[in-house]
């Protein structure tokens, strides 16, 4: 049916006369969801995790740390516990919300060029990143519709603006917000109506501005300081989350920042979030190094999922939230000393909350893909996305594209300078 | 005539818009004067799917037509094909790319996107069959192994037009542009159709073509740049092999048939080889020690039009070619650029160099002295600390070494406790071992020591010395407290300033490192901002060094690789073709960084003496292993040799800085840094290519190249602004006002000398609004941001409300003659009609300082200002006669204690009956959130 769709769409046929009317006037799928990518910068080791392959990083790791457990339908290594009880890990936790996919062929050994394509879909340069291609999509008039954390490929290809920050400017923005709110600037004219009044005039000015500006990007530019200024008052709408005693791998000033987005988008005013961790380009100490840094991208992660389940507060207030976890490529099967090498092989985590599944046409607790015992990648059918030789070889494009797909924005007129070009795409979203 | 004019400007990216663009822009398909040169009534022959309407207003001008209204399959192919369905390939197909490194030769792509040499390929290729069908589109499938897979699955649209083209490459249609096309053309005049029409004045062929002659450019143009010299792109564009193996005098740029690249081969066809044949020649035939040996043969048509252009161009007589000298100030204009005048030049070049408005007499002096006296004004505005605050920043979002500060990190880079090691990474504070008296001097010893490399830019700049100094120093630069935390008597090191002027760096030798001095690249900073590790071999410093001194990203170069075919146990970046075409720029410089190591995988950054190397494991890698140690990719002439291997980088520096790649990348940044947005990228290279010579010729003067910047009209264009970033607006705000923002905590900041990881100033500090505002973290955060996001619309829309609250009423309580704001009004002064005059001189005055307008009487701007001014205090005083609204200023907006130091204002007041400080205060927060405050 998807298929037909798009078909429709292409050669131009109305829907109504199909009867998809109401459907397509609808909004997309994605709308109304968080959509946080958590990027592993350097090349995580996948196969010490949730393409398991005990044989290769076994005689690496203690015993406790390369069984294959199972958790749902999903296999993984024991490494990924952390020590905790297999029901208390981010598997055993989080394996009903979670999708793998394996096998996915970057194509590169290039940190750069990996990072851009898992994230983004595309290896070409300057293709906004996944985040950014939602947020200018379902943006809704939302005033901050994509927080970049910094650090990783968040590019946005002139799609929208990302506010960029950091965990550490959340504290920032309270008297920033509270200033902007009319208790504030009446402190400041003695009226609210004065600075209603200076603002109208200075968005008149802007809009005489643009008018008359002398080059088109200088028309460009005004137009965004309008949109800007727009928004700006929505702000005060967002709460300022406070700073929390952490533990566990996660770090306070990144809660802080999840936090931040959450209440941005409870408030209406976000779409997406990107975070990105580093410490996975372990060319020296692969196990240990892994160790470090996934534990902190998953604990991390796991805090995401508690807060989309509202677990602190017994699930009142559960969330709609996707999280897309990628990284650049996966590690080598064999050792360089006590260290992996970047390999194009790679692996990616789809998890969705309670209120999501089932609504986006993406599976949960299972895993798409796979590694043959040296982690080369095995094709998959596209149809019924299980291993085929006669099928395709997974690529990032395919996973963004299935995510695009599922969020319903492949087809807006937005993306357009943006495919994602594919022979055959999954039966997925 | 303007038709003819336009042809023989010949400037191919100009002309697109002097003489195609408005045309090409401005009509629908298929009809009307936009595309009338490219339709015509019973059109034939034409390719399937060519219909007259086909053809859409953004053809490229180089598409060719004649009043029979044929279309070739060349126009075909730049209409349809070329962008949709060929440039994805330039990612693998490009010269120099993935494809051509694993010996394809067919389907190279022109990294720069030079239709003639695509269009060639994409035919030579389309003409090429296997199993009866042409390679194209079996290719574009994913046939035959095509080892990018499916690009275009037959479904889509683009495979469909490629196998269009393909079915019509054995014949390609060729239209007619023989002379009588251009002089029809130039006969129909400018309202004919088929010249366009409309205001258009061009012919339908703007390839040079002229008719009767062609000149030389016509002849570059049209006939040797996507013929002969299509072969020499590989390896001559800039940051190919040629260049980054040092070659400078045939260095090609992007943009295709640019007049920059048309005047690298005019100086190269004046000169002969030994045997006195003209050089391009003698080189393109293999002689002459031409490394990329034969590439034209001997009476091929290529190499025909190479010596025919050679001809042309030592024989200029030949006809009149125009073009190359076409003025920048002409190229500008092609390009509907509007040059600002030389004061309002001034204002711009006075802010983003200096951060702050012209004074009064350098105004003056500009408006009676012109552009020589903007030159002399520019050039003392780069005695001005802020000039080199300013610079220190635009080089730091080149090399982020700020990103090992602790005002970013709370991190440092000093270790106390290595004698045989200078630093250690990351220290934290509490890690410190105590041997400065206490943190805050741990701290600013660290910064001191993570500034070095750009301290050292500003010193050579302030210095005057030639700016290839910043590699070639052969001293360390250190402050006070780096000196201390090394262990130094400060007291016996010639620091001039006081015990507490830790903004004073001098230049000092350091015995521990062996005599090896290479400016930034033996600075602690650059080493610690790019580390290496067990495995990368420096290669990560090899690529950072590449990058930003050569302009040079090997992660951009080859993108694909499949590593399920090579051998990773047997060194493949040594021996593996797939990685060797990268591995042999990059491993050669990065033995060239051997001497400084963290001992892979250690945080310790050492220098190894030359018993040590590799750590105490023995010499640095075997050449079986590694590609050797040079100044440049794996060449005999660029090989270090062992017994000089203690000095490497200082070999490396010096061989760089020979290079015109290094001046073309310092050159490249600096004009990205001051200059805005606007401007064709042709017309951005042209000017970099023009200003790199001068820079060179000037011995790497950059003070010399700011001036010249500064004269371009890519810095002088109107619209052409740009977002100032957090630290120039601070700047900015504090001229115009008078006062920072933030400096009501200034008493904070005298507290916290010399620890400045926390400026108290809002805009400046990182744990306030610097990132906010859209600066960078050098770590994180690297990219400044060119537009404004909601956040930083939030803060300046703080800072504006917050500054027109505090100095508003300040300002009035000072004599009129010292006041910055309000000169021309008192408070008391109603504003009313009969009071308009004086008060819109105010108006006026607000409208120059703070937005560089200069409004007469009756402007539209000035009569929007004015009405706010009138509206906000007919509502204040209504209010307060209402009695909603108080008499008095609230306690934030008094005039009652100055801000920055506490102190009593002499004069103060609270009161404000009539609402008419307010009612200013309102218009100076409007100046404040204006878009002229914030872009510049």
């Amino acid at each position: 049916m998807q298929a037909n769709r798009r078909d429709l769409l292409r050669y131009g046929l109305g829907l109504a006369a199909f009867g998809l009317t109401s459907r397509a006037a609808a909004a997309p799928g994605g709308a109304g969801i968080l959509w946080v990518n958590v990027q592993a910068n350097g090349g995580w080791d996948q196969a010490l995790f949730c393409d398991p392959k005990p044989a290769l990083r076994g005689p690496h790791l203690v015993a406790g740390d390369s069984l294959l457990r199972q958790a749902g339908n999903i296999p993984y290594l024991s490494f990924a516990d952390f020590g905790a009880a297999p029901d208390q890990g981010f598997f055993g936790k989080n394996h009903a919300a979670l999708t793998v996919i394996n096998g996915i062929d970057t194509a590169t050994n290039n940190h750069d060029v990996g990072l851009r394509y898992s994230s983004s879909g595309s290896i070409n340069d300057g293709f906004p990143c996944l985040s950014a291609q939602l947020a200018a999509v379902l943006e809704g008039g939302a005033a901050l519709p994509f927080i970049d954390g910094g650090g990783g490929y968040g590019e946005a290809g002139g799609l929208i603006v990302p506010a960029r920050i950091l965990g550490e400017n959340v504290p920032q923005f309270a008297p920033v917000f509270n200033y902007l709110k009319s208790t504030a600037t009446s402190n400041t004219f003695a009226h609210p109506d004065i600075a209603a009044k200076v603002h109208a005039a200075h968005l008149a000015r802007l809009s005489r501005l643009a008018a008359s500006a002398a080059l088109p990007e200088e028309k460009r530019a005004v137009e965004t300081l309008i949109t800007a200024r727009t928004g700006q008052e929505k702000l005060a709408n967002v709460a300022i989350p406070p700073a929390k005693q952490v533990s566990g791998g996660l770090t306070d000033y990144i809660v802080r920042l999840i936090d931040f987005a959450f209440n941005a988008h409870q408030a209406g005013q976000s779409v997406s979030l990107n975070l990105s961790f580093g410490g996975f380009d372990t060319h020296d100490d692969n196990e240990n190094g892994q160790r470090n840094a996934l534990k902190r991208l998953l604990a991390h992660v796991d805090y995401i999922m508690e807060r989309a389940e509202d677990v602190a507060f017994g699930g009142a207030n559960k969330r709609k939230v996707v999280v897309v976890v990628n990284s650049d490529f996966g590690r080598t099967p064999h050792r360089t000393g006590s260290g992996t090498d970047h390999w194009q092989i790679a692996s990616m985590l789809v998890l969705q909350s309670s209120l999501v599944r089932g609504t986006l046409q993406l599976p949960s607790d299972t895993v798409i893909g796979a590694t043959d015992a040296n982690l080369g990648a095995l094709k998959v059918n596209p149809t019924t996305l299980a291993l085929d030789a006669n099928g395709v070889t997974l690529t990032p494009g395919h996973i963004v594209n299935a995510l695009r797909r599922a969020a319903g924005v492949a087809q807006s007129p937005k993306l357009t300078p943006y495919p994602i070009e594919l022979a055959q795409e999954l039966a997925l979203g | 005539m303007r038709a003819l004019r336009c042809l023989q400007i010949g400037l191919a990216a100009l002309a697109t818009v002097a003489c195609g663009g408005k045309k090409s822009g401005g009509g629908d398909a298929g009809g009307g004067e936009a595309s009338g040169e490219f339709v015509a009534a019973g059109a034939q022959p034409t390719p399937s799917g060519m219909g007259a309407g086909s053809f859409g207003g953004a053809i490229p001008p180089i598409v060719k037509a004649n009043t029979d209204g044929c279309i070739s399959t060349e126009a075909f192919f730049a209409d349809r094909i070329w962008q949709p369905a060929i440039r994805p390939c330039a990612t693998c197909h490009k010269a120099g790319g993935l494809y051509e490194s694993q010996g394809g030769d067919l389907f190279v792509l022109d990294p720069a996107g030079d239709l003639h040499i695509d269009y060639a390929a994409a035919l030579a290729t389309a003409q090429v069959e296997a199993a009866g069908e042409s390679l194209l589109p079996r290719r574009a499938r994913g046939e035959d192994g095509h080892k990018g897979g499916v690009v275009f699955p037959t479904s889509r649209e683009e495979y469909a037009l490629l196998a269009t083209f393909a079915s019509h490459a054995r014949t390609p249609v060729e239209c007619s542009d023989d002379p009588e096309l251009a002089e029809a053309t130039e006969d129909a005049g400018p309202e004919s159709p088929a010249a366009g029409g409309g205001e258009d004045d061009t012919a339908g062929d703007t390839g040079g073509a002229v008719a009767g002659c062609q000149g030389p450019f016509a002849l570059f143009q049209s006939e040797t740049w996507k013929g002969a010299l299509a072969s020499c792109t590989g390896c001559h564009m800039a940051g190919g092999f040629y260049e980054v193996s040092g070659g400078q005098d045939f260095v090609l740029t992007a943009g295709g048939a640019t007049v920059a690249n048309f005047a690298i081969v005019k100086t190269l066809a004046a000169r002969n080889a030994e045997s006195g044949a003209p050089l391009l020649v003698v080189k393109s035939s293999g002689g002459a020690g031409h490394q990329g040996g034969a590439v034209l043969a001997a009476g091929s048509d290529g190499a025909e039009a190479l010596g025919a252009l050679v001809e042309s161009l030592r024989d200029p007589a030949q006809c009149a070619a125009g073009s190359s000298e076409q003025t920048e100030s002409e190229a500008a204009e092609a390009e509907g650029l509007t040059l600002l005048s030389p004061e309002a030049t001034l204002r711009r070049a006075a802010i983003r160099l200096a951060g702050r408005i012209p004074t009064l007499s350098e105004h003056a002096s500009v408006a009676q002295g012109g552009i020589p006296a903007l030159e002399q004004a520019v050039a003392a505005m780069m005695t001005e600390p802020a000039f080199y605050r300013h610079l220190k920043h635009l080089f730091n979002d080149l090399l982020l070494t700020d990103g090992v500060k602790f005002e970013n990190r709370w991190t440092g880079v000093i270790d106390f406790a290595l004698p045989s090691s200078l630093l250690n990474f990351p220290l934290t504070w509490g890690n410190f071992p105590g041997y400065l008296p206490n943190n805050d001097l741990n701290g600013a010893a660290a910064d001191g020591m993570a500034r070095e490399p750009l301290e050292l830019i500003a010193h050579v700049v302030r210095q005057n010395r030639p700016f290839t100094e910043i590699l070639t120093a052969k001293y360390r630069l250190l402050n006070r407290l780096g000196a201390e935390a090394l262990k130094y008597d400060p007291a016996s090191l010639g620091f001039q300033g006081a015990a507490d002027d830790y903004d004073e760096y001098i230049e000092m030798q350091l015995p521990q490192i062996n005599g090896e001095y290479a400016g930034i690249l033996t600075t602690t900073a650059f080493l610690y901002r790019y580390p290496d590790t067990g495995s990368n071999r420096n290669r990560k410093r090899a690529r950072y060094f590449y990058k930003n001194f050569l302009g040079f990203d090997i992660m951009k170069d080859s993108v694909r690789i499949d590593l399920s075919k090579v051998d990773l146990t047997a060194s493949p970046w040594r021996n593996n073709a797939a990685c060797t075409g990268c591995h042999k720029v990059i491993d050669p410089v990065a033995g060239a960084f051997q001497n400084w190591t963290n001992c892979y995988g250690s945080n310790k950054l050492v220098y190894l003496q030359k018993s040590e190397r590799y750590c105490g494991n023995g010499p640095w890698f075997a050449a079986s292993d590694m590609f050797q140690p040079g100044t440049g990719p794996e060449s005999a002439a660029s090989k270090i040799p062992p017994e000089e291997t203690h000095r490497a980088l200082e070999l490396l520096a010096a061989a760089t800085v020979q290079k015109r790649a290094f001046a073309r990348t310092m050159t490249g940044h600096v004009v990205s840094g001051l200059v805005g947005t606007g401007g064709s990228s042709e017309l951005r290279e042209a000017t970099i290519e023009t200003l790199t010579d001068a820079f060179i010729d000037s011995s790497h003067d950059l003070k010399a190249l700011v001036v010249a910047i500064v004269k371009t009209p890519l810095f002088r264009a109107q619209g052409a602004t740009a977002l100032l970033g957090p630290e120039k607006l601070h700047d900015k705000i504090a001229s115009t006002m008078g006062h920072a923002w933030g400096v009501a905590n200034s008493k904070v900041l005298a507290a916290q000398k010399p620890r400045r990881n926390d400026d108290p100033h809002h805009l400046l500090s990182m744990k306030k609004y610097r990132l906010l505002a859209g600066g960078i973290d050098s770590v994180q955060i690297t990219r400044r941001a060119t537009n404004a996001s909601t956040l930083h619309a939030a803060v300046s829309s703080r800072m504006a409300y917050e500054m027109s609250c505090e100095y508003a009423a300040q300002d009035f309580a000072l004599p009129a003659a010292q006041r910055t704001l309000f000169p021309y009004v008192e408070r008391q002064l109603l504003p009313t009609p009969a009071n308009k005059p004086a008060i819109l001189q105010n108006l006026a005055h607000l409208h120059r300082r703070f937005l560089g307008e200069d409004l007469a009487a009756g402007d539209a701007e000035l009569e929007a200002t004015w009405a706010l001014l009138v509206d906000a205090w007919q509502t204040g005083k209504t209010k307060i006669e209402a009695g909603s609204v108080s008499s008095s200023l609230t306690s934030e907006c008094r005039a009652d204690t100055l801000p920055d130091s506490g102190a009593a204002v002499q004069n103060g007041y609270s009161d404000d009956p009539q609402f008419v400080v307010r009612a200013w205060q309102a218009v100076l927060a409007y100046v404040l959130l204006d878009y002229k405050t914030l872009y510049e």
